[in-house]
């Protein structure tokens, strides 16, 4: 079932944004389809057509690459603005550059 | 240390408050209602209980509308927009919980 | 900029991914220097029975992903309440785990900058 939590994960870091402060986004576990490139929702909202909005909007973002290949996934199926990585390196440096953490999950 | 506790399920899935009291204070702790979570601020029984954990509690306005509800249905809380909650989260709270 | 993380598993083992994916995520910040600590509470208490048998669902075991936690010096607390409410006697937790009451649970969340669930 498609959730959306990664919706509402974006909207939160487009307000962030537009209050000028710094924001990366990680997606892990379930998260990382997020990202995937050519998601056709049809009539529901395009989580990564805003990813990509977003991130011309300054806002960073990376996936853990393991999770990504467990659902099937290959480097290059990615939108743009996604980096494919990992937790030990993106996810341990935007915890330690940041302020606060946000994490939106069932 | 003041929390602010993100909650996004809906109080018949899931009830919040328990954890709540265990990792803050009422005094101390904001929630924001997100998605399916926005129920908690309609409904009789779920909006006291929050009330007795939590002594903000902001409701995602677009959550809210987008499930038939309006300002004048919410029993705890205050409908808001994202700038709102980034406030929250960013200048009267230090960290964030998801629970 | 943040220097410790706290990580509150409260899901059990197996069903779903999300305990597992929480003691990877302590091991990543701790093996990066991160002051990391782990709290099993209300169903994430069932990660730390030994008795655990992942390969007969061939799955990973979140105990092993647990215990390689204390090769960086990440505590790993159990929730006591949690335990008796499901029937679980202390003698049953694999070693190393560190049973503390429900109370101390904020403590470990105001001496610790970020904060996640899963």
């Amino acid at each position: 079932m498609m959730a959306m939590d990664a919706n509402i994960a974006v909207k939160l870091a487009g307000a962030a944004r537009a209050k000028g402060y710094k924001v990366n986004m990680f997606g892990y576990g379930e998260g990382v389809t997020a990202v995937k490139k050519g998601q056709n929702p049809k009539r529901f909202p395009s989580v990564g057509n805003d990813l990509e909005a977003a991130g011309k909007n300054g806002v960073t973002q990376a996936i853990c690459e393991t999770c990504f290949a467990a659902r099937g996934f290959e480097r290059g199926e990615e939108i743009p603005s996604a980096k494919v990585g990992s937790l030990t390196n993106d996810l341990f440096k935007f915890l330690s550059e940041s302020d606060r953490l946000v994490t939106i999950a069932r | 240390m003041k929390t602010a506790f993100i909650l996004i399920k809906s109080p018949s899935e899931q009830d919040p408050t328990h954890m709540m009291e265990r990792l803050g204070s009422k005094e101390d702790s904001s929630v924001i209602l997100f998605e399916d979570a926005v129920y908690h601020s309609v409904t009789p029984a779920h909006s006291v209980r929050l009330d007795s954990v939590a002594t903000e509690v902001l409701i995602a306005k677009d959550d809210l509308e987008a499930r038939g509800f309006t300002t004048a249905d919410i029993k705890v809380g205050k409908a808001v927009g994202y700038d709102e909650i980034v406030d929250c989260i960013m200048e009267r709270t230090e960290r964030t919980v998801n629970v | 900029m943040a220097e410790s993380t706290l990580v509150l598993v409260t899901r059990a083992p197996y069903g779903l991914e999300d305990a597992f994916a929480g003691l990877r995520m302590a091991l990543a910040m701790s093996v990066n220097g991160m002051t990391t600590s782990v709290v099993l509470i209300e169903d994430g208490v069932y990660n730390g029975l030994g008795s655990q048998k992942p390969e007969a669902v061939r799955m990973p075991s979140n105990a092993e992903a647990t215990k390689e936690l204390y090769d960086f010096d990440v505590p790993v607390y159990v929730v006591k309440e949690d335990l008796a409410s499901r029937g679980i006697e202390e003698s049953r937790l694999f070693e190393g785990l560190k049973v503390i009451p429900a109370s101390e649970v904020k403590k470990l969340v105001s001496e610790h900058e970020l904060v996640t669930t899963f």
